[in-house]
């Protein structure tokens, strides 16, 4: 696997690694402040608590972590088809990819996985939604690169964090 | 030749071809001609061999079983009276004719060659002939025979119905080889009987017809017993039994034929009708909404009380109609399907399709009742092609209507019952309704998968229901479209209990899980007031975390969700099932995003509520929603809350009832209209105004309706206070003990404002009983404020009394979010301004 240097080039789009992006160890954030908006995260969980009827015959927050889990999973999955669609420049895929990871770490709050996502989905469209005004190809191409990489990263962090707040209540309850 | 009728003759074969031929021109005849798929084999054992050509032809065949009881043979008229069928001394006539038309066929064509001596190659001969060595004889030319030889002999024409009288003499049917060949023939027909020989060495006297035999006593279903091999002439008396039982029987197949095309369309105008009704109530929701005041906010938005109540006999309309008539309404006295236990009966009135159609869809006519058992009733024991298809729907009918029926509102399960209002369904015109669901296009046809479970199949059901106890404590496991579903016992659960009891949800739904939706189908304890019917929602959501995340709280409202992850999906089952809302996501799938699969749901289905699902929310996105057929937007990331309000907003109908019948109105009376309601309260604050104070001996205009005097110097009070009428739907009649006062939060769930936090008395019981512990529970005016739930307590209320307070409704509170109430309300005011002038 070839490192990936994103500074490397910084007038045409970089192409992304996501596999060794993702096998990057990062270190867990200590606090949610910037990674996870936790007002919104809460309302999962909260169905975890709703769902505990008390007869301790079920993992205390199987739904959360179902859909935690499930959401890295269809992440990484997401991620691996849009550094196909990058490859490929395939701007409407691109955009379409990024509004649907958009979408679901929306859901989860992983607010900054959610802001990278939304500028994929602008630019895309060749559209940069901030300054009003159209991209051209290669542009939009490049400036999708550098949100890829953002993106990947906040959710390295996203997730490295979950991770942590999973493994701690499972240390809770042993 | 001999005639069949002369009376002397004690032949029987008159009456028969008359039966037989009589048969045939009805359009129903047996055996060759039987063209209609009438299952006659299945009732009349029959040998096989005499219908079907090539045949083994071993059985003497004939009708060897099921007699007749023996009763009056009233019913057949085709039939002699009994007394002429016998056997007697001679051979039967049929038997000697047979034998002269054999003999007359060979003097014709017989050359001089002795009977049943082969003639060579192309030997000229008849249609029917002796068979070499004349121990069988031959039809060579059925329709020749048939048209020719047959009338000149037994004055009809009818092959079938000489092959049946072959059969009750004992003839039988046997394998016909080529003389030339040895080749098996298959359209020649060869009989024999072992006393009937070519010449003179025939027995004559020995051929009978068969007889039934005494002990064999109708046994409870036609069995075919393998005719014996050595053809015992049967006697005469059989055939009789047996041209009459086929003569019944078929009338009774006529009948039931008939029986269920009546059902069919009754069923077809009962789909048509329930869906009109819905697309009417639909539009008249939609157009109050329309032009109620803008200052409504979109949690709250509702119809009025009058749109709310019909939405409410609707629902109870399309949910099971026996429910408000049998078990539960004084003014009909419980009525038994007693017509059901007698098919017969009740076949007799569903011979004419036409009157008796319309007589169907009139629900809960006796006659409809009786129809439909009867069909119910014969349907399982024919297990023939008949309409295949019905049983299989009914059954799904019992399952889909089922969960309506099992989880009443909560005020049918209480003790206290309700006259309801009859729908009394018109029985208009087939063809106007079939019109109108031809108008209604495939929107209706989605009816038929969820809807109406009302039409008249409902004997199975409405049995059960006077005992209404059982079926409400022990939980039912039905069987749905979605799953299996374990309905938790209802009867003790109020829908404020329901609340506290969140955790055994588990326990009683999650039972059977081997559907996999059946996880979607978990209801149980919801954090909602129960709706009046189950919310049946689809998920149209690429993205896993939402189709959880949506799935999750969807069920947590007390919803049933399904989910699908793309456009094709959503819009196939959306044409095999009715659902209440569709929560679509705005993706950009391969081939197809939300919009355009909404477009296309609304060719199809122009009502249920599709909701975008979405995170793009720029205007010109939220435009191009509502323009593809979307009624609303949910932004993503959604929020519990905001998907509650979705609900709240678009499945009002299905919840806000249970806010007026939540508690009946009190029994005798027929509802009196809002309007007349207002008027006599609007008159006694006119006069109360003048009066308190005074002393308790107000007159309460409004005791015919049940309402206790503290109930109406409640509502007047508030009526003065305010200047609006409570929903007095919402009220408990409950009689004797001052009325608590105690001003209450403004409930967040309507469920928790059905029942006065902190009593844990069930309404139900205590008002059947006349429990004086019950504090009456106040909702003003319409769905919008239910909220402004007032509690009544003690203090409270002697301050009211008084007429000094002032906090039980705000003043600002009251015209702006009325909605369609204003309109009805104005009137009310304007009124005790006038009769306070008067007074």
């Amino acid at each position: 696997m070839s490192e990936t240097k994103p500074e490397a080039s910084s007038s045409a789009a970089t192409p992304v690694d996501v596999d060794a992006l993702l096998a990057e160890k990062v270190p867990s954030p200590t606090s949610a402040e910037g990674v996870i908006d936790l007002e919104v995260f809460q309302q999962i969980r909260d169905m975890d608590e709703e769902d505990d009827d008390g007869s301790g015959d079920e993992e205390p927050n199987a739904f959360s972590r179902g859909i935690v889990w499930g959401f890295f999973e269809q992440a990484e999955q997401t991620f691996k088809q849009l550094e196909d669609a990058l490859a490929k420049k395939e701007l409407v895929k691109l955009s379409s990819l990024g509004h649907f990871l958009k979408g679901s770490s929306a859901a989860l709050g992983i607010i900054k996985v959610q802001d990278a996502c939304e500028k994929i989905q602008h630019y895309g469209n060749k559209r940069d939604e901030e300054a009003g005004e159209d991209l051209t190809e290669p542009e939009a191409l490049k400036r999708i690169s550098d949100q890829f990489l953002i993106c990947i990263k906040e959710y390295r962090l996203g997730k490295a964090y979950l991770q942590g707040l999973y493994e701690e209540d499972e240390e809770d309850d042993e | 030749m001999a005639s069949g009728q002369s009376p002397p003759t004690p032949g029987p074969w008159s009456a028969n071809s008359m039966a037989t031929t009589g048969r045939s021109e009805e359009g129903g005849g047996g055996g060759f001609n039987a063209s209609r798929s009438v299952k006659l084999d299945d009732l009349v054992s029959h040998d096989p061999n005499v219908g079907g050509r090539g045949g083994s032809g071993q059985g003497p065949g004939g009708f060897t079983t099921t007699p007749l009881p023996a009763v009056p043979q009233t019913a057949v008229t085709a039939a002699k009276p009994a007394g002429e069928i016998q056997s007697s001394a001679g051979p039967s006539e049929f038997v000697k004719k047979l034998f002269k038309m054999l003999e007359e066929e060979d003097e014709t064509y017989g050359q001089g060659f002795e009977p049943g001596k082969s003639r060579g190659p192309g030997g000229q001969r008849g249609s029917v002939a002796w068979a070499r060595g004349g121990s069988s004889f031959v039809v060579w030319d059925m329709n020749e025979f048939s048209t020719k030889v047959l009338p000149q002999t037994f004055r009809h024409s009818n092959f079938s119905s000489f092959v049946r009288q072959l059969n009750k003499y004992g003839f039988s049917k046997i394998k016909h080889i080529d003389e030339e060949t040895g080749v098996l023939r298959e359209n020649v027909w060869e009989f024999q009987h072992p006393s009937f020989q070519a010449g003179g060495g025939s027995d004559l006297e020995s051929i009978k017809a068969t007889e039934t035999s005494p002990a064999a006593v109708l046994p409870p279903a036609p069995q075919y017993i393998p005719p014996p091999q050595t053809a015992a002439p049967p006697p005469q008396m059989e055939f009789n039994r047996f041209a009459e039982m086929e003569a019944r029987v078929r009338g009774l197949e006529e009948k039931l034929l008939s029986a269920v095309e009546d059902v069919q369309k009754a069923k077809m105008r009962e789909q048509a009708t329930s869906g009109l009704l819905r697309e009417i109530l639909n539009h008249m929701t939609a157009t109050e909404r329309a032009s109620s005041s803008p200052v409504e906010t979109p949690g709250s938005g509702g119809p009025s009380p009058r749109i709310r109540y019909m939405w409410q006999m609707f629902e109870q309309l399309t949910s099971d109609h026996p429910r408000p008539q049998h078990p539960y309404g004084f003014m009909q006295p419980p009525r038994q399907p007693t017509s059901a236990d007698q098919p017969g009966a009740t076949s007799g009135t569903t011979a004419s399709p036409q009157t008796d159609g319309s007589r169907n869809s009139f629900d809960g006519a006796p006659g409809s009742t009786g129809s439909g058992s009867y069909w119910y009733a014969q349907a399982p024991r024919d297990e023939g092609d008949i309409m295949p298809s019905i049983p299989e729907q009914s059954t799904y009918r019992m399952e889909n209507g089922a969960p309506v029926y099992n989880e009443p509102p909560a005020w049918l399960t209480k003790g206290v019952t309700v006259p309801m209002p009859m729908y009394h369904r018109k029985n208009s015109d087939g063809v106007a309704y079939r019109l109108m669901m031809e108008a209604l296009g495939a929107s209706a046809a989605g009816y038929n998968a969820t809807e109406d479970p009302s039409e008249p199949v409902m004997p199975a059901r409405a049995r059960p229901l006077p005992q209404q106890t059982p079926l409400r404590q022990t939980s039912i496991v039905q069987t749905s479209p979605f799953g299996t579903v374990l309905i938790p016992p209802e009867s003790s659960v109020h829908p404020a209990a329901r609340v506290k009891s969140k955790g055994k949800k588990k326990d009683s739904t999650k039972s059977n899980g081997d559907s996999p939706n059946s996880k979607a189908a978990r209801r149980g304890s919801v954090d909602q007031p129960h709706w009046n019917k189950t919310p049946l929602i689809l998920v149209v959501e690429d993205d896993m975390v939402y189709r959880q995340l949506s799935s999750k709280f969807l069920e947590k409202f007390g919803c049933v969700v399904e989910t699908v992850e793309n456009a094709h999906e959503a819009i196939a089952k959306m044409n095999s099932t009715k659902y209440d809302l569709v929560l679509m996501d705005i993706f950009f799938g391969p081939s197809m995003d939300g919009r355009k699969a909404t477009s296309l749901i609304r060719q199809f289905d122009s009502y249920t509520p599709i909701i975008s699902m979405t995170s793009n929310n720029q205007p010109q996105d939220v435009v191009s929603y509502y323009q593809s057929g979307m009624n609303d937007v949910l932004a993503k990331p959604f929020t519990k809350h905001g998907l509650f309000c979705i609900l709240d907003k678009h499945l009002l109908h299905m919840k806000a009832l249970q806010l007026s019948a939540e508690v009946p109105r009190s029994v005798g009376v027929p509802p009196l209209s809002d309007q007349r309601l207002q008027e006599a309260v609007a008159q006694g604050a006119a006069e109360a105004s003048g009066l308190l104070g005074r002393g308790p001996e107000m007159r309460n205009p409004l005791a015919g309706m049940g309402w206790s005097d503290d109930t109406y110097q409640i509502v007047l009070a508030q009526f003065l206070q305010t200047g609006m009428m409570p929903d007095v739907s919402t009220f408990n009649f409950i009689t004797g003990q001052p009325i608590p006062l105690a001003i209450g939060q403004p409930e967040s769930s309507a469920s928790s404002t059905i029942q006065p936090s902190g009593s844990s008395t069930d309404i139900s019981g205590s008002s059947a009983t006349g429990g004086a512990t019950i504090r009456p529970n106040m909702v003003f005016g319409d769905y919008n404020n239910r909220k402004r739930s007032l509690e009544v307590g003690d203090e409270a209320w002697r301050t009211m009394s008084g007429v000094s307070s002032t906090d039980l409704v705000t003043p600002d509170e009251m015209p702006g979010d009325e909605g369609g109430d204003a309109g009805q309300r104005g009137p009310a005011g304007q009124q005790t301004g006038k009769r306070t002038k008067r007074v």
